[in-house]
């Protein structure tokens, strides 16, 4: 009764347009009425303020403040201009280069959907030039940004991190061949499309030295993933202290080159606490259900119902991913990252799965659920930038949420995969 | 008048915000300074980084909400049209003023319980950094009580 009511709370506001953070407050306050409504005065302000009382939290809002910066420095698209110079003279070389962009990206910023934002606005015009259908370019700018969250730095990863006490330097290196093998995905379903639609050479193929002075100019923005990995594998920084080196190294690298200024620093200063606030509502209050749900023993209850199939890791990993795909498709990732993941773990460590797969297995679906109808965020924004339909757009990003999925489906079936680089490095 | 006032207030708070994640980057860069060229950890540096932070998203908050960039989904928006868009902006100015009043309320009682807690690193009672709550949401309260029953769509970019 009590968890029906709060779900009913819970979708009722969503709809209704309300801010997710005061949905969720308010589906909490419903549940102490449940509970205990004396519980209120004390409970409800120590756990919002808990929620976000981490020290690895903290590394959230840096990581967003350093990929500002380098936007405002102008890195970032030396980036697009160093894929261009890799696959750009292929077939369908724009489609790749949309998909190495997106793999460059992700060592910036992290986020799928300022992924999808620069590079649909820059790519999608000129992909459509050459011949790719509209709702195909889209689709894949909204695809191929997935592997903005699962290639280090990855703020779905700190949150999963921050909640089950699992190393952030695991994680992020865990994440590193999954999201190579979800580029790797997209690329050959460009290749195909490429072939089917029978697109025309367009690039010249560069010189040795075109490359090199496009990875000599890219290699400031380059470096940032491989300062903030190493930082923290190697045990000299915390992630919070590798997120304030990297926002110095940015910052830095801005100023050598002349092109970051005092606006430029102080928009993204004040967009990086914008953002963070929008993110930071949404734990603390999501921390307040969270532990409500553990109170009601809510996760004991879910793992009895599960417990027949804890035998079986693989199947345990398929049957949380579908929960968390079908509820990724109707939630906020933020909030349904952390709602989910306290529940999920109990079951996930009887069936002896290990927890850095599991972070990056929900990490992905969290992910996926930014690209599914009907409320993935990035379909939204590459919709918008391409001037597509929504309904054309919805259509469009199935054959990409297939691809993800599948690589999904290969990363639960072959942990070795994602446990390769913490055993090596970790 | 009132847009004016709404206007001030929502600019100072955010800059406060602003300048608190600065003060933490800061405090975090000297953290790593003083670990590996002085030698020595300063034990309140995570406590002062923590409490900046909640600092800075709780002062935040209420300009975030006028300038609609708090997640939501804005389905309702595309069916409501006419009264019934006004009866919703309505329902979202009463929920918004209410749950916000109400945990300002009681977080400020909260607050005020255990000043005589201290924290470890430090050394400040616990009251001060929990304070942010009270403050946040009672300006979030504010600031939707100024901006009235009005949809976002009118507002949005507000600053």
């Amino acid at each position: 009764m009590m968890l029906a009511t709060m779900l009913a709370a819970f979708v009722v506001n969503v709809l209704l347009g309300l801010p997710l953070f005061i949905c969720l407050l308010l589906t909490a306050l419903t549940g102490f009425l449940f509970v205990d409504p004396s519980l209120i005065a004390r409970m409800l302000p120590q756990q919002i303020f808990a929620g976000i009382d981490v020290f690895s939290l903290m590394a959230i809002p840096l990581f967003i403040l350093a990929g500002n910066l380098m936007n405002a420095a102008g890195l970032t698209p030396r980036l697009i201009e160093l894929a261009k110079a890799l696959v750009g003279h292929l077939k369908g070389g724009l489609g790749y280069v949309n998909v190495v962009s997106s793999v460059f990206f992700a060592g910036v910023n992290g986020s799928a959907v300022a992924d999808t934002s620069a590079l649909g606005s820059l790519l999608v015009p000129a992909m459509k030039k050459e011949g790719y259908s509209t709702a195909y370019a889209a689709g894949l700018t909204a695809g191929s940004s997935l592997i903005g969250p699962i290639i280090p730095p990855s703020i779905f990863m700190i949150l999963y991190a921050s909640l089950t006490n699992t190393s952030v330097g695991d994680l992020f290196l865990a994440g590193v061949i999954p999201g190579l093998i979800l580029g790797v995905a997209f690329m050959i379903m460009n290749g195909l499309y490429a072939r089917r639609a029978n697109l025309a050479v367009t690039g010249e193929k560069p010189s040795v030295k075109g490359v090199l002075v496009a990875l000599l100019q890219a290699a400031p923005a380059l470096m940032a993933p491989f300062i903030i990995v190493a930082g923290i594998v190697f045990g000299f920084v915390t992630p919070t202290e590798s997120g304030a080196l990297i926002v110095a190294y940015a910052a830095a690298a801005g100023l050598i080159s002349r092109h970051l200024n005092w606006p430029g620093i102080k928009s993204a200063i004040v967009e990086t606490t914008r953002l963070t606030c929008a993110i930071f509502m949404i734990i603390a209050a999501s921390a307040v259900v969270s532990w409500l749900l553990a109170f009601a023993q809510v996760p004991n209850e879910f793992s009895g119902l599960l417990r027949p199939f804890t035998d079986n890791p693989t199947l345990i990993l398929l049957l949380l991913s579908l929960i968390t795909f079908i509820t990724g498709m109707l939630m906020e990732e933020v909030s349904a990252l952390m709602l989910l993941t306290p529940v999920f773990l109990p079951v996930a460590m009887q069936a002896g799965v290990d927890p850095v797969h599991l972070g990056i297995i929900i990490t992905m679906n969290i992910t996926i659920a930014l690209i599914t109808p009907p409320m993935g965020a990035c379909v939204f924004v590459a919709a918008a930038v391409s001037k597509l339909d929504l309904s054309v757009m919805f259509r469009a990003i199935w054959p990409f949420v297939l691809v993800a999925l599948c690589t999904l489906i290969v990363l639960i079936l072959l942990p070795q995969l994602t446990l390769f680089l913490p055993n090596l490095l970790g | 008048m009132i847009d004016t006032l709404r206007s001030r207030l929502s600019q100072a708070l955010i800059l406060l915000a602003s300048t608190l994640l600065v003060i933490n980057l800061g405090v975090l860069l000297y953290g790593v300074f003083a670990r590996y060229l002085l030698n020595f950890s300063p034990i309140w540096m995570d406590e002062a980084a923590r409490y900046l932070i909640i600092g800075s998203v709780m002062l935040g908050a209420g300009t975030v909400y006028l300038r609609d960039e708090h997640m939501r989904v804005t389905l309702a928006h595309r069916f409501f049209t006419g009264r019934w868009s006004t009866l919703l902006a309505l329902y979202h100015w009463l929920v918004m003023v209410l749950v916000s009043a109400f945990i300002c309320w009681v977080s400020a009682n909260y607050a005020l319980s255990i000043h005589r807690f201290i924290t470890p690193g430090l050394g400040i009672s616990k009251s001060l950094p929990l304070l942010s709550l009270p403050l946040g949401f009672g300006a979030l309260c504010l600031l939707t009580l100024l901006r009235g029953p009005v949809t976002h769509t009118a507002h949005t970019n507000e600053n």
